[in-house]
């Protein structure tokens, strides 16, 4: 477990020092990632020009909410993004092999090799929404929000995984990464505006709609047991299930050679 | 004589383009795996919107002088439109300029613009057969569930949303080409690719009709053309017939097409000059 | 007879800007830019006649490929007279594009997710060339490199050598008069190198075709061309026969050693001038007519672990024959 941990230190350091190198980069796509999130806000505002409640939901609540999601989007996207493009690259390029041949867990080191900054900007603006909007808060609420936001974290990058391990089996399909990152719309709003049968999927089956939904009613003093259950199930099932994908995909990939 | 050669000559020109025009199709086949994905993604989001416009509506018929109905028609209109009139040639030949990959269409008998846009046209031909189907199984979808009541079909809102379609696709290519002929100068290009993206879409309508927006943005979008080619006749179609105000935006919109074809020669001939004196 | 390519007095100079790195420096860049002029072509001239096979040689950088460039019509001289066939490259005449051909050996010109036979329509298209001539220079080509098998498959999918054989279809289906080869060779394996130039001098023997090559191997031009550019620098150092150069200045060959057991500097003299020794490499400089001798003796009277036989760089050559004066 150790050794795991110092690897990721080891790759942030890295990461951070490339940062330096290439400042104008870092500059510019953070201003792009900041121009998405300020895109992102317009949206509820647009919304909340015309009503005062969303499935339940104040305006107030609502800005709780956009922080948790921005900081979520934020924080995976900066930790899994480029690992995920790079992975399905690797299938292509040959670079696999490579990675494959190192003495360490082959998931670990594809999910984890590069960290972004550029969308720093972003968890900033969600964390000051937060700041702004947060009703009285305990430091214990503080702590398990930020494990249930490691768990919506853990859950996105494993869906992510999940799919991009597609890879191996189709011809040529770039946009496989694409479909994890349009997903991403249907926690950007609370669960509670799906109802009916689909409600019932996203909340209970393929709990997609809880992932931001569910820290923020834990700051909202609304949390819910069953959402935690749900989600927790949900990831350690689709956590396995990836696992045994990749080996298998892997056993086939090496069979074939390259 | 003379007459009969000059039809040669035209005819040879034509076949020229038609080939370039092939060799879109065939790449859009090609790819027809992708691009099917891309679309599913595309629609997607619309799902998102509707669940939450729903909620908004709770209880109510109207919302911002639109019914529910209106409201999603706009929505499937900018698919439509961004299916259709959207181009995304920018990122590819963006890259193709930054790696010197250009120099044959210099060397060979053949405008690289004009080369560009034939080809996207033949690309795009193949990406909106690949969206008609899923387009019209949503659209069914969506009547069948009850949520689009009232289209009306009018042979002129037809032939107006049509002629904005058309300078849309027109007007669009031109932001594109902006992008890639700024390749010339700079390396940071692609970043401008984003903008791009970024700013026909807020200022386009791509959340909702820009009388949702907020006052200020609203202000700003009215001094800007991209609404002409996104909000405007998409809420032409969620609408009952033709305003005068439509007719209007189209003469506007014609306008600034114009001038912006100008701009774009201008600045080709100047990018051209540019690479045949620094060699790229 | 009139010649085919005529340059009088090519200079080519460029603004090399330089930019500082960083977000400030990008900025700073849009509004006043440092520059230096660099000399890429410095006052070039020579004529070339119908179906001559001209070599171009020089080390990196010399100004072979500005050169090229400006003959196709992709860059503007900054001084000078130029015409190929009749007219002035950088006007981009289509008449004068349907009669020349540029191939460049790090740029693709084929489609790379699409079989090469859709290129070449799309070629076919482009120079408008008619169906029967079409067909038949494509059948031409075809069988001359052996390639009816892969014409069809993805371009993607190819190996570099087949790669390269489509890439000369493509660019030859027009029957162009005129061909410019940028460094064909570059990256292909010893095999597909002898191909290569193979193809060329068939080409240049039964189409007739004028063609002017540029590269850094010795070997490309030793095996095809009869004349020679020398060129560094932007200069022009040497224009003849091949053959002169090679027995004025290419006089010696150099035998590269890895000794098994410690050895006599001394002793290795007598083999020939020993151009460097450090244990357990070294380099002797050898009459060119001697070294296969030399080397058999070298292995008898050492205790050797490698030998290689080498050419002088070019850039020895080169730098010879500037040391000549010319």
């Amino acid at each position: 477990m150790k050794k795991y941990f110092s690897i990721w230190l080891h790759f942030a350091k890295i990461s951070l020092q490339r940062l330096f190198e290439y400042r104008a980069d870092f500059f510019l796509w953070s201003l792009v990632s900041t121009g998405w999130t300020i895109f992102s806000l317009l949206f509820y505002q647009i919304l909340f020009l015309q009503t005062s409640n969303i499935a339940g939901w104040n305006k107030q609540q609502m800005l709780v909410f956009a922080g948790t999601y921005m900081i979520i989007d934020a924080a995976t996207w900066s930790i899994f993004w480029r690992n995920i493009q790079n992975y399905t690259e690797s299938i292509f390029n040959g670079t696999l092999d490579f990675l494959l041949l190192q003495p360490i867990d082959a998931q670990f080191r594809l999910s984890v090799r590069h960290i972004s900054f550029t969308n720093v900007p972003r968890l900033i603006i969600g964390i000051i929404l937060l700041a702004l909007n947060l009703p009285t808060v305990t430091l214990s609420q503080v702590l398990m929000y930020i494990a249930l936001i490691f768990l919506s974290m853990g859950v996105i990058y494993t869906l992510w995984f999940f799919t991009a391990t597609f890879t191996f089996w189709v011809e040529k399909l770039d946009n496989i990464i694409e479909i994890v990152p349009t997903l991403r719309r249907i926690w950007s709003m609370p669960s509670d505006i799906y109802s009916g049968f689909v409600g019932a999927m996203l909340t209970i089956i393929i709990p997609l709609a809880l992932i931001t939904t569910t820290p923020t009613r834990l700051l909202l003093h609304q949390f819910r047991w069953q959402e935690l259950v749900a989600l927790l199930t949900f990831f350690i099932v689709l956590f396995g299930a990836t696992r045994a994908f990749f080996h298998y995909s892997i056993k086939k990939y090496s069979g074939i050679g390259s | 004589m003379w007459i009969s050669r000059k039809v040669l000559l035209v005819k040879r020109r034509i076949k020229k383009w038609l080939a370039v025009f092939r060799i879109g199709l065939i790449q859009g086949l090609a790819f027809r795996a992708e691009t099917f994905l891309w679309i599913i993604l595309d629609i997607f989001p619309t799902f998102i919107l509707i669940a939450s416009w729903l909620a908004v509506f709770h209880g109510k018929t109207t919302v911002g002088g639109q019914s529910l109905s209106q409201l999603i028609i706009y929505y499937l209109a900018v698919l439509i439109i961004i299916n259709l009139a959207e181009v995304h040639f920018e990122e590819r030949w963006v890259e193709n300029v930054r790696y010197g990959k250009i120099d044959y269409y210099f060397v060979k008998p053949i405008s690289l613009p004009t080369y560009i846009i034939v080809q996207a046209l033949g690309s795009k031909l193949m990406t909106f057969v690949t969206f008609l189907l899923p387009f019209l199984a949503l659209m069914f979808g969506l009547i069948h569930a009850g949520l689009i009541t009232g289209f009306t079909f009018t042979f002129s809102k037809l032939f107006v949303f049509l002629a904005f379609l058309l300078l849309a696709f027109i007007f669009d290519s031109i932001l594109s080409f902006f992008v890639v002929f700024a390749a010339f100068w700079m390396d940071e290009a692609s970043s401008i690719g984003h903008f791009k993206w970024m700013v026909t879409g807020i200022f386009g309508g791509t959340l909702a009709p820009l009388t949702f927006y907020p006052q200020w943005i609203q202000k700003i979008a009215a001094f800007l053309p991209f609404k002409l080619a996104l909000s405007t006749p998409a809420q032409l179609l969620a609408r009952n017939s033709v305003l005068h105000s439509d007719l209007r935006e189209l003469g506007l919109f014609f306008v600034y097409v114009v001038v912006c074809v100008f701009i774009i020669r201008f600045m080709w001939k100047h990018a051209q000059y540019k690479y045949t004196s620094a060699g790229g | 007879m009139e010649s085919i390519i005529s340059v009088q007095h090519l200079k080519k100079y460029y603004k090399v800007y330089k930019k500082q790195p960083g977000l400030m420096g990008s900025l700073k860049a849009l509004f006043a830019r440092k520059y230096e002029s660099v000399q890429a072509v410095n006052d070039i001239s020579f004529e070339i006649e119908p179906g001559e096979l001209v070599g171009f040689i020089g080390p990196n950088g010399a100004g072979k490929t500005t050169t090229l460039k400006v003959l196709s019509g992709l860059l503007y001289p900054t001084a000078g007279e130029i015409s190929v066939l009749g007219f002035t490259p950088w006007d981009r005449k289509p008449e004068f594009q349907k009669q020349f051909s540029l191939v460049m050996g790090q740029k693709n010109q084929l489609w790379w997710d699409l079989p090469a036979m859709e290129t070449f329509l799309l070629n076919k298209a482009i120079y408008e060339i008619p169906d029967t001539q079409y067909k038949h220079t494509l059948n031409k080509l075809v069988t001359l490199l052996d390639v009816k098998d892969v014409i069809n498959i993805q371009v993607r999918k190819l190996s570099l050598g087949q790669r390269m054989k489509c890439e000369l279809i493509a660019a030859l289906l027009h029957n162009p008069k005129v061909l410019f080869l940028d460094e064909p060779t570059i990256g292909l394996d010893v095999v597909m190198q002898k191909v290569m130039r193979d193809f060329v001098r068939e080409y240049n023997t039964t189409f007739g075709a004028t063609i002017l090559l540029t590269s850094h191997y010795m070997d490309d031009v030793k095996e095809l061309c009869k004349r020679v550019i020398i060129i560094d620098h932007g200069k022009k150092l040497f224009d003849g026969k091949l053959q002169d150069i090679i027995d004025k200045y290419a006089k010696n060959k150099i035998l590269s050693v890895v000794f098994s057991k410690e050895t006599d500097q001394k002793k290795l003299e007598t083999i020939g001038k020993v151009k460097s020794f450090e244990f357990p490499s070294a380099t002797i400089l050898v009459p060119r007519k001697e070294a296969s001798r030399l080397a058999a003796k070298l292995l008898e009277d050492f205790s050797i672990a490698d030998l290689n036989i080498e050419e002088p760089p070019i850039e020895a050559i080169i730098r010879d024959v500037f040391q000549n004066g010319k």
